[in-house]
């Protein structure tokens, strides 16, 4: 039987970037199997020359609606490394606490209204009101949970504004603290619900495998996400100052987004890799998640980066609650609100290092005596992962080349769902189209 | 529950008239209004978590209905249903947003809109004179449908 299937991938042009797939088979033989990103210039590294460090976070928290916060902590740690600032043991709590909570929010969002329309055989979350109701509400009140954590720490749920450099503006009330710890520890049964559900569901994620470098931080205390240094399954623990090393960004000819590589080909980042290499430090509730759906390091089916992700789900529900009890049993040291801490800029460079959602987030920034920025560097996870999803495809597609159409257009697209690309308002990620196909 | 009622602006001021929604809602933060003031920018599920929240919403949207630039239509987004020309002018639907949230409600919340007829909807700052200049006259509008809701 000869194959010739023709996938040309409209571009879907949707706020966070545009991305499609294209696959021309012949007679049977992959002849083009390449993911397109054509993400427009954002220029956010050339806006922040000339700006202020006490500007710089506030500019670069822009470049993501998603992950704002992420972006101000990995900015501000830039600029507190350039500048040699000390962050008091309080405020680097309160910094993970608001970070736990966009990423709480943000995988809620991606496993709840992104990847389950996917698993239940419906193109958008809407439906899912009438089929399952009980359990979008249970995405719902958890999502919001991640929204509202951020907010009380930070006075917003995008775009913080209480997150300074060496410090907070103003410090969330204790009160509202413990009315978060209420909620958080009445949350274990909607994690256990969405684990339910996803249990349910896994079997309909492709049983698919390639091995491929994992790269993460790593914390000798911690699983890793405020702080740590780079570790890599291949190679193991780099230093921050190696990140350019790490993350070697490169063009090709199909995207206009650059692709990066490390010891292979590819290598990715996100839920999965910080699960394959700091498994160990998760909190017991999380390993628990882990053990019931099988997960155990290394995985290396990137379609159980969704599963990773509800792993973190419990992991972050757990170190939120643990985060609020320490704050409260030492009780928030009073600053005057509207306090903006003393700094006096200096000339020097900084890196900033953080996990976010999607994975391990760079910034770089170089100042002069003026506290201007000179120079600026953001290495975000989606471009670290472009390239592995390029391998990912061309290993799969010649194992799925003989299926109908529909069904490989809705194994890729779901391939590229489950990396949870920094495309997020787009519930149905590529609009494929078939052309020209003959059987 | 923070109240009963909310008003919700959508929109982008960085598309012109799209931002008529956010620019009318800031002239009435000063108002003694019995409702909270809510600017959702484009639309996305924090829309959800309104609705879920609040007795009656009245949203404050630029609407692309064939009316007049600057004209003032007030409806039930029900009655939008199938209306595509009537569905607000920036790209996330918040009418699919409501019906899902309203579905997971025992009881659906009293929601109105408030839609003024855009002019330009491009990549820039601003209001175009006749969305403006309507302004006055879209809050008379909105202060009826509180009245009423």
């Amino acid at each position: 039987m000869s194959h010739t299937v023709d996938v040309e991938g409209d571009l879907v042009t949707r706020v966070e970037g545009h991305g499609s797939i294209v696959v021309n088979v012949a007679e049977g033989d992959v002849e083009t199997c390449e993911w397109h990103v054509v993400e427009s210039p954002r220029y956010f590294e050339s806006m922040l020359v000339g700006r202020s460090f006490r500007e710089a976070h506030h500019v670069t928290s822009r470049i993501c609606a998603i992950c704002s916060v992420s972006h101000t902590i990995a900015s501000l740690q830039a600029t507190e490394a350039a500048m040699g600032v000390a962050v008091s043991e309080q405020d680097r709590r309160l910094r993970k606490l608001a970070l736990y909570g966009e990423t709480l929010q943000s995988h809620v969002l991606h496993l709840g209204y992104l990847a389950l329309p996917d698993l239940v055989g419906e193109k958008s979350v809407l439906p899912l009101a009438d089929t399952h109701p009980d359990e979008l509400e249970t995405v719902i009140d958890l999502h919001r949970l991640g929204n509202e954590l951020t907010e009380v720490v930070t006075g917003r749920s995008v775009h913080a504004q209480r997150l300074l450099a060496g410090g907070f503006s103003q410090l969330p009330e204790e009160s509202k603290l413990e009315e978060l710890l209420d909620r958080l520890l009445n949350s274990w049964d909607a994690v256990a619900e969405l684990a339910d559900l996803l249990a349910v569901l896994a079997d309909e994620l492709p049983d698919f495998e390639r091995e491929t470098e994992y790269i993460s931080l790593t914390h000798p205390e911690e699983y890793a996400f405020a702080e740590g240094s780079i570790y890599s399954s291949d190679v193991g623990e780099i230093p921050v100052s190696d990140y350019r090393d790490v993350a070697n960004e490169y063009v090709v000819d199909h995207s206009t987004a650059k692709f990066a590589r490390h010891e292979r080909d590819s290598y990715m980042v996100g839920a999965l890799a910080r699960f394959n290499n700091n498994a160990e430090q998760l909190a017991p509730r999380a390993t628990e998640i882990a053990d019931r759906f099988g997960l155990a390091a290394p995985v290396h089916n990137p379609y159980l980066n969704n599963v990773a992700q509800l792993v973190e789900v419990a992991h972050l529900l757990a170190e939120s609650v643990r985060l609020i009890e320490a704050l409260l049993a030492d009780g928030l040291a009073p600053q005057s609100d509207y306090r903006v801490p003393e700094i006096d800029p200096t000339a020097g460079s900084g890196i900033g290092a953080i996990e976010v959602p999607r994975g391990v987030l760079f910034h770089e920034y170089d100042y002069d005596e003026a506290g201007k920025v000179t120079a600026a560097n953001c290495v975000i996870p989606t471009n670290q992962n472009h390239g592995n999803i390029q391998r990912d495809m061309e290993t799969l597609v010649p194992t799925i080349v003989d299926r109908d159409a529909e069904e490989i257009e809705h194994t890729l697209e779901m391939l590229v769902r489950a990396y949870d690309p920094c495309i997020s308002c787009s519930t149905h990620y590529l609009d494929v189209e078939f052309v020209g196909e003959e059987r | 529950m923070t109240a009963e009622l909310a008003v919700v602006a959508l929109g982008n001021p960085y598309r012109r008239d799209d931002g008529v929604g956010p620019a009318l809602v800031a002239r009435l933060r000063d108002r003694d209004l019995r409702a909270d003031c809510l600017d959702l920018g484009d639309a996305g599920f924090d829309l959800v978590h309104v609705v879920v929240d609040y007795e009656a919403i009245v949203i404050v949207d630029a609407v692309d209905f064939g009316g007049d630039p600057g004209e003032v239509v007030v409806f039930d987004p029900t009655d939008a249903d199938g209306t595509r020309d009537r569905r607000a002018s920036h790209g996330t639907d918040a009418f699919e947003l409501l019906a899902m949230a309203e579905r997971l409600r025992e009881t659906s919340p009293t929601v109105r809109v408030v839609g003024i007829q855009p002019v330009e909807t491009g990549l820039g700052e601003g209001l175009s004179p006749p969305v403006a200049d309507r302004i006055p006259g879209a809050i008379d509008a909105l202060e009826r449908v509180l009245g009423g809701v």
